[in-house]
C-alpha cells in the first residue's frame, strides 16, 4: 500500500509536533521511524493507522484518504500490547472471527501464526497471564494471522530479550517478503533499523526526511 | 435490649411464616429495582461508552458534573418527579403519580448517573486501549462492542449492581412519588421506616435481613459473573 503525506500539520497545545509537507512512501517499502523522544513518533504512526487526525492535512493510501474500510487492511501494534482477557488462541482467532473466518480454517490458521512465533504451546494460556516478552510475541502473531497490507509498529521489540528481537525481526522480514505489505517500524536502536529496514524515516524538530539506510549513522543517533 | 432479641426471633417467625404482605412488598421492591436499574444500567452504559470515548470540549467540566450528579439526594428527585406528574403538574394527564411506575422513573434518574459516572471512569480508564485494539484488528462497530462487553464485564456488572443497591436501598424518592400505599406502592425501605415509626421493630428487623440479604445475593452474582471468585 503507497503512502503519501500531503502537508501534514499536528499541534499539541500551542506546541507544534510536526508539519511535514509532501513525502510518498512507495508501496511493499519497510521502513524504520526514528527521532528522539517526543518528536511525535507514535502520534504521527496513530494517525496513519486511523486513531489520530491531524490538524491540517492528510495521509492519502494508495491515493485515497483514510475511510473505515481501511482497519480491515492496516494494523497498529504498540510496545505494551493489548491482550484481552482471554486464551492465547481466541486473541489470535479475533481478527479472523470479525472477518468471517471461523471453525477448522480459524483454527489452522491461529495454529500457524503461532508455530511461525514459536509459540504453540503458549496456545491454551490466558493472555492476561504472560509475561511482556510473551505478549508480544502473541500480538504479533493476531497482527499478522490476517495478512494487513500495512503495519505500523510501534518500538514492538522493546521489551524483548536478544533471542526474542532476533525471532521477531527474522518473523517481520519474512513476513514483508512474502506479502509485500508496506510497514513501518518506529525503533530507537539504529542497528535494529540497519538489520531490518531499507529506508529510514527521521522524525525531528517537526521534519520528516527519509534517507537511505546508511544514513541512520550519519545522524549520530544517541539514545 | 430484649426487644432487639424479640425482634429478631420475631423477625425469623414472620418471614417463614409466609406473611401475604411481606412477600407482595418484597416483590413489588424487587420488581421496581430491578426495572430501574435494568433501565439505568443501559441508558448509563450506553452514554458512559460514548462519553468516555469521545473527545470533546468541555469533557472535564462534564466529568465533575456527571460526578456530582452521582450523589443526588433522592427527595430532591422524588420532589421534582413529583411536581411534573402530579394531578397538576406537566405531565399530570398520564396520571402517574403513587403508581409503581412513577418509583420506577424516580429511580432511573436517580440510579442513571451513578451506572454512567463508573461506566464513564473505566472506559476514560481502559476504554481507549479496547477500542483501539478492537479498531486496529479490523472489528466493525458490534464486534468491539462486543469485545468492550467482555473486557469490561466485571467493572459493567458492578455499575450495575451498584445501581441495584441504590434503587433498592433508596427511601426518600419512592416514599414521595409511590406514596406507600399498602398492597400498591409500599416497597421494602418504605415499609421499614414505617414499621419502624410505629414501633413494630419485629417487622423492620425482618424486612432489613431481606434487604442485607440481597444485597449480599447481588455481590455474589457480580463476583461469580465476573469470574473472580477465587
Amino acid at each position: 500500500m503507497e503512502l503519501r503525506i500531503e502537508a501534514l500539520v499536528k499541534r499539541h497545545g500551542k506546541r507544534l509536533l510536526f508539519d511535514i509537507e509532501n513525502l510518498r512512501l512507495p508501496s511493499g517499502g519497510l521502513y524504520g521511524l526514528m527521532g528522539p523522544n517526543g518528536a511525535g513518533k507514535t502520534t504521527l504512526l496513530k494517525m496513519a493507522a486511523g486513531l489520530d487526525k491531524p490538524d491540517y492535512g492528510r495521509i492519502l493510501y494508495d491515493g485515497r484518504a483514510w475511510h473505515k474500510g481501511l482497519f480491515t487492511e492496516t494494523t497498529y501494534l504498540s510496545q505494551k500490547a493489548y491482550m484481552m482477557n482471554a486464551t492465547v488462541e481466541d486473541n489470535v482467532g479475533w481478527p479472523l472471527e470479525v472477518r468471517g473466518v471461523r471453525g477448522l480454517e480459524r483454527d489452522k490458521r491461529v495454529r500457524l501464526a503461532l508455530e511461525r512465533m514459536e509459540i504453540p504451546e503458549l496456545s491454551h494460556r490466558k493472555a492476561t497471564t504472560l509475561s511482556g516478552g510473551e505478549a508480544q510475541k502473541v500480538a504479533l502473531a493476531r497482527a499478522l494471522v490476517f495478512e494487513p497490507r500495512l503495519l505500523l509498529m510501534d518500538e514492538p521489540a522493546a521489551s524483548l530479550d536478544r533471542q526474542a528481537t532476533e525471532l521477531f525481526e527474522s518473523r517481520l522480514m519474512q513476513y514483508h517478503k512474502e506479502t509485500g505489505a508496506t510497514i513501518i517500524l518506529v525503533t530507537h536502536s539504529a542497528e535494529q533499523a540497519q538489520r531490518c529496514c531499507k529506508e529510514l524515516l527521521w522524525l525531528q524538530d517537526g521534519r520528516l526526511e527519509i534517507s537511505m539506510l546508511q544514513g541512520v549513522n550519519k545522524l549520530h543517533y544517541t539514545r | 435490649m430484649d426487644y432487639i432479641a424479640d425482634g429478631f426471633k420475631e423477625a425469623f417467625n414472620l418471614l417463614i411464616s409466609m406473611d401475604p404482605e411481606v412477600y407482595s412488598v418484597i416483590g413489588l421492591s424487587l420488581v421496581v429495582s430491578t426495572l430501574s436499574a435494568l433501565i439505568a444500567g443501559i441508558l448509563g452504559t450506553v452514554i458512559g461508552i460514548y462519553t468516555g470515548l469521545k473527545a470533546f470540549r468541555g469533557k472535564r467540566l462534564y466529568a465533575r458534573i456527571l460526578y456530582t450528579m452521582m450523589g443526588l439526594p433522592p427527595v430532591v428527585v422524588g420532589l421534582l418527579v413529583a411536581i411534573l406528574l402530579s394531578r397538576r403538574g406537566p405531565m399530570g394527564s398520564l396520571e402517574l403519580i403513587f403508581t409503581p411506575t412513577a418509583m420506577v422513573i424516580a429511580q432511573v434518574i436517580l440510579v442513571t448517573p451513578i451506572v454512567t459516572g463508573i461506566v464513564f471512569n473505566v472506559t476514560v480508564k481502559r476504554g481507549r486501549e479496547v477500542y483501539e485494539l478492537g479498531k486496529t484488528l479490523g472489528g466493525g462497530h458490534v464486534a468491539i462492542l462486543g469485545l468492550f462487553l467482555k473486557e469490561l464485564k466485571a467493572e459493567l456488572l458492578a455499575a450495575f449492581v451498584t445501581g441495584f443497591g441504590r434503587a433498592v436501598s433508596e427511601v426518600g424518592a419512592v416514599m414521595i412519588v409511590g406514596g406507600n400505599i399498602q398492597g400498591h406502592t409500599r416497597v421494602m425501605t418504605t415499609y421499614i421506616a414505617m414499621n419502624n415509626s410505629m414501633g413494630n421493630y419485629a417487622k423492620s428487623i425482618a424486612m432489613a435481613i431481606v434487604l442485607l440479604s440481597l444485597s449480599f445475593l447481588a455481590n455474589a452474582f457480580v463476583y461469580h459473573a465476573a469470574g473472580e471468585e477465587n
